[in-house]
């Protein structure tokens, strides 16, 4: 019985998603693509805050910080969505090769990002722990992006 | 020196993988035997509302393909995630149970119904204006395998109607130019003859099936596929008229045809779930269809030829 009230959320989530777009996979795939936008502004906010970049990025010190805590705040919210359907619904596939690796791709992203949460948290560790750390989970996303959201588009067209 | 958070992101990788290969909310890999725990009875009063509309009073179909073979397993898992012009969520939760609880048992009346076509074997007859009945009579297997036959073939019925439905909306998606319906669609043929296991051809990452999941002719068998062991149990039944041996074979052959055809409809879905654009799957959607409307034909003389069987007089 206990399983019922969980085939519930799955339809309900498609049935949200549906509001708005064509289908869940739709709705996944926009999302994903928002969040890799913003982990451009990520990548390119940071290489600012260290100093780097400063003729591409406008930004003051402050202004480059704020954008890079803001912009990896909503990329994260634009995550959720995604790691929903995909872990809870989808789960674990090995289907071909894409989805092989975007699937192990998928389980290492959330594990790095805690990793540089608590490395930007906890000021003791070496200096490049931080642009690794970071950098690899915009790696990561970028390659779950390639693995997914490139590929539909690429497939099927861009729509909604 | 970094292993505080290494350890961190062990333990959340673990975490999400975990999950993943759990994937709780899968609604095909929820282990639900609502037969077991649904109420029929309540049931019947929300389907009448929330079904019957599409599906028919008593499942038979109508806007939406004939449900009375579908099992409490496959309607739940359909009631979840909807499909085509049927909306996901029409009910949920108990109800959901109650309502599969219901259409799972759809079939048990119908196909008694059917079964009881054939004139009961007690009654000592001689067949209408057939060949001389043989001296021993039919043996019960021969008598238990036409009423088996009624029962498969009603059954498959619906998955035969959701085949054709289904080619019709891959010539749909055709001339909308629609890449991602022809391949989506070309997949739903595919595994609505094989049945389980299911295969996600059109790679979008979820191996879907409007079908029950039986099939018509896969690895396990299939509607179509099962009823040539029972032709061909009559055709060897010396106690069995000689018409009706002929009968059983020339519907073993049918049989034999049909899933030939099958088995062509499904490469052909193969090579229709890979093109690039909708237009190159046009010729492999003609002979996709063709297959489809062999399959119907020969369907529709197996069952028809059930009820001229004098086996059971
Ligand atoms: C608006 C019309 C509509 C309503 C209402 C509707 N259905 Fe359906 N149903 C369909 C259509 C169309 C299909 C075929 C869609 C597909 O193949 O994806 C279908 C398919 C199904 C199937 C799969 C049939 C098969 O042979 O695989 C089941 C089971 C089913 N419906 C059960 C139900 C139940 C139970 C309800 C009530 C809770 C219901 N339907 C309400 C239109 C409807």
């Amino acid at each position: 019985m206990a399983h019922v009230p969980l085939l519930d959320i799955a339809s309900a989530y498609a049935d949200l998603m549906t509001v708005v777009f064509s289908a869940p996979i739709v709705a996944k795939v926009w999302f994903a693509t928002a969040a890799v936008a913003l982990a451009v502004v990520q990548v390119s906010t940071a290489a600012r805050m260290w100093g780097r970049l400063r003729g591409v990025v406008p930004l003051s010190d402050a202004g480059a910080k704020r954008a890079h805590r803001w912009s990896g705040r909503i990329a994260l919210l634009l995550t959720l969505p995604v790691v929903f359907h995909c872990v809870a619904i989808l789960g674990f596939q090995t289907t071909d090769a894409r989805v092989a690796v975007h699937s192990v791709a998928g389980s290492f992203f959330y594990g790095a990002f805690a990793a540089k949460i608590l490395i930007i948290r906890e000021h003791r560790y070496p200096a490049w722990a931080l642009p690794v750390f970071g950098g690899a989970v915009a790696a990561l996303l970028a390659l779950l992006w390639i693995t997914s959201g490139l590929w539909y588009f690429g497939e099927f067209g861009i729509g909604l | 020196m970094i292993g505080r958070p290494l350890a961190l992101m062990l333990l959340v990788v673990l975490v999400v993988g975990g999950l993943a290969a759990w994937h709780p909310f899968s609604p095909s890999a929820a282990p639900v035997t609502a037969g077991a725990s649904g109420d029929a009875a309540r049931g019947a009063t929300l389907f009448a509302a929330s079904c019957a509309a599409c599906h028919g009073a008593d499942g038979g179909g109508g806007v939406g393909p004939d449900i009375a073979g579908v099992s409490a397993e496959a309607a739940l898992a359909k009631i979840a995630a909807g499909g085509g012009a049927m909306p996901a969520g029409l009910v949920t939760g108990p109800e959901a149970l109650d309502v599969a609880a219901f259409v799972d048992a759809l079939d048990a009346a119908p196909v008694a119904a059917t079964t009881a076509e054939p004139p009961p074997a007690t009654t000592a007859e001689p067949p209408p204006a057939t060949t001389v009945p043989a001296p021993t009579g039919p043996s019960e297997v021969s008598v238990k395998a036409l009423a088996d036959l009624g029962g498969l073939l009603r059954r498959g019925q619906s998955q035969v109607d959701v085949l054709v439905e289904h080619t019709g909306f891959l010539e749909l998606a055709l001339r909308e130019d629609n890449v991602f319906n022809v391949r989506f669609h070309a997949e739903h043929l595919s595994n609505i003859v094989h049945g389980e296991p299911v295969r996600d051809l059109d790679t979008n990452g979820e191996a879907s099936n409007p079908g029950d999941g039986v099939g018509l002719a896969g690895s396990e068998g299939g509607y179509v596929a099962d009823a040539e062991p029972l032709f061909a149990e009559i055709a060897a039944d010396p106690g069995v008229s000689t018409a009706d041996r002929e009968r059983a074979d020339r519907s073993a052959a049918t049989v034999r045809f049909a899933v030939d055809r099958l088995a062509t409809l499904v490469e052909r879905a193969e090579r229709i779930a890979a093109v690039a654009a909708a237009a190159d799957a046009a010729d492999q959607i003609r002979l996709a269809g063709e297959a489809v409307a062999d399959v119907v034909t020969a369907y529709e003389g197996m069952r028809a030829s059930l009820r001229t069987y004098g086996l059971a007089a």
